[in-house]
């Protein structure tokens, strides 16, 4: 069973991703800020990090940045989840992010859970 | 004040022409006697030197005429514009005007009192003018931030309630689920209603874009026709496609033109309560060309011109909507050079055409036609 772990301070949000993603089998972790979010992912090492954009204390550009700058996780695939469509090239073939210089899959909210699976699965080689 | 008005011109005019006529002599003076001497001492012998002579001398005279009309008609002027103006001017300025001394000094001060109340209205203007801009963008602002911030709950309701419905936390029952998806329903007429608003707003400001690819008219239908497809049976109605076997290649931005088909679809399923609906695609000689027709309740005559107008709603028996659908599948069929038109019999059915400029510059893979929309409303 293939682990995933969110970040994003919106519990409400996290609840029903949680909800979606155990319903399509996966085992899913959670963690409300990127500071923990970093923390998580080096104990737990999850196969895939779902990774909100504004967080308090430490944002999700920043986390992913020190994600991937550790050996541990720098290989896991992160999976961008915003509400700020104003980061997303508009008509893009693909729904992708800018952060520091590089382009990430991500995912709009208000989500589509389709939508979401569907990019879960392409990221993890399903 | 009139009365008192004239007597200053004419006192202004009576003192001018003396002026004038000192002028006058002291130009004849000076001027004649040296001609004299020049003719005396050069020209005398010639009948040439003759001519100029009397030339010169007629050419003093009409000089000093010259020069009182055109005083006498700037004076006029004067008067005009001071008369104009007045309304406008402060008592102070008036007052001004009125003790110049003579009718030029007038026309100099009502021309630098016109000026400066010209430049004061400009400024005033332009002032209200950036004060309407920024309270336009402050709207659009909003209306952009609203939207955005109503989607994010609405989409946790309706994931909410979707998880119920799958029975993720166990069975419902027949009237749960009915009044959850009647629910869902409204969330996602909400949506619409979010989307349309948007809409508006950046067609308002020019500011809708398309983003055109290459793709087959008819797999967008069909992709239209699947969403719709079971509310279509769900009414009884008979769904008739008329697609070439050919593909239909257009240049277009795919949202876009979908949005066009559902409002379209969408509002032949609303107004027709038996018979069917009819969707057609066909390429033309320079254009390509897509119906949808039904046989429904048609619209009047009445309401028939303004149906592609701004929260224009014909009476529906049931159905609701915004007004805007129809607007906005204009705007976007425009901004795609193409033409939407709609033929209509009350009682027999409505008949929508829209048509796209065929495929002749492909652009590859994701252009960007920013192109803003001019027409507005």
């Amino acid at each position: 069973m293939k682990k995933i772990l969110i970040v994003d301070d919106d519990v409400d949000i996290v609840d029903l991703v949680e909800n979606r993603l155990k319903k399509n089998n996966y085992e899913v972790t959670f963690t409300n800020d990127g500071d923990n979010g970093y923390r998580k992912a080096i104990e737990q090492k999850p196969d895939l990090i779902i990774m909100d954009v504004m967080m308090p204390n430490m944002h999700g550009g920043e986390a992913v940045k020190l994600l991937k700058a550790n050996d541990i996780t720098k290989n896991i695939p992160v999976l961008f989840f915003t509400a700020m469509n104003s980061y997303l090239p508009k008509g893009a073939e693909l729904d992708q992010i800018n952060v520091n210089g590089q382009l990430y899959p991500a995912i709009t909210k208000p989500f589509e859970p389709n939508k979401l699976l569907a990019a879960i699965k392409s990221l993890l080689g399903e | 004040m009139h009365s008192q008005d004239k007597k200053v011109f004419i006192l202004a005019s009576i003192e001018e022409v003396s002026i004038l006529r000192k002028f006058a002599i002291l130009f004849l003076i000076s001027s004649i006697i040296p001609m004299f001497l020049l003719y005396y001492i050069y020209l005398y012998k010639t009948r040439l030197g003759f001519m100029a002579m009397i030339m010169m001398v007629l050419g003093v005279f009409v000089g000093y005429f010259s020069i009182r009309s055109l005083l006498i008609k700037a004076t006029d002027i004067a008067r005009e514009n001071r008369r104009a103006i007045e309304p406008f001017l402060s008592p102070q300025i008036i007052k001004e005007i009125s003790q110049g001394e003579n009718e030029l000094v007038v026309l100099k001060h009502t021309f630098s009192a016109l000026t400066k109340q010209l430049a004061t209205t400009i400024t005033e203007l332009k002032n209200k003018n950036d004060e309407l801009l920024a309270l336009d963008q402050l709207k659009d602002d909003f209306v952009n931030n609203v939207s955005h911030e109503f989607r994010l709950p609405l989409s946790i309701i309706q994931e909410s309630i979707r998880q119920i419905t799958e029975g993720m936390f166990g069975q419902i029952n027949e009237a749960q689920q009915k009044y959850l998806n009647m629910s869902l329903r409204n969330i996602d007429r909400l949506k619409t209603l979010i989307d349309i608003m948007l809409d508006i707003s950046k067609i308002e400001k020019g500011k809708l874009e398309l983003f055109k690819k290459n793709m087959d008219l008819r797999d967008v239908i069909k992709e239209v026709v699947s969403d719709l497809s079971q509310k279509i049976e769900k009414k009884g109605l008979k769904l008739k496609l008329e697609l070439p076997a050919q593909p239909v290649e257009i240049v277009a931005d795919r949202d876009k033109i979908i949005q066009v088909l559902i409002n379209l679809v969408g509002n032949a399923c609303k107004f027709t309560q038996q018979g069917s609906i009819e969707i057609s695609a066909r390429e033309n000689e320079d254009s390509i060309e897509c119906t949808v027709t039904d046989s429904g309740i048609g619209i009047s005559s009445k309401d028939l011109p303004h149906l592609f107008s701004k929260f224009h709603q014909i009476a529906a028996p049931q159905e609701k909507g915004t007004g805007l659908g129809l607007v906005i599948a204009k705007h976007i069929i425009e901004l795609h050079h193409g033409q939407i038109y709609v033929e209509s019999q009350e009682k027999i059915g409505t008949k929508f055409t829209f048509t796209l400029p065929k495929n002749t510059a492909a652009p590859n893979g994701k252009a960007v036609d920013n192109e803003k929309n001019i027409n507005r409303g």
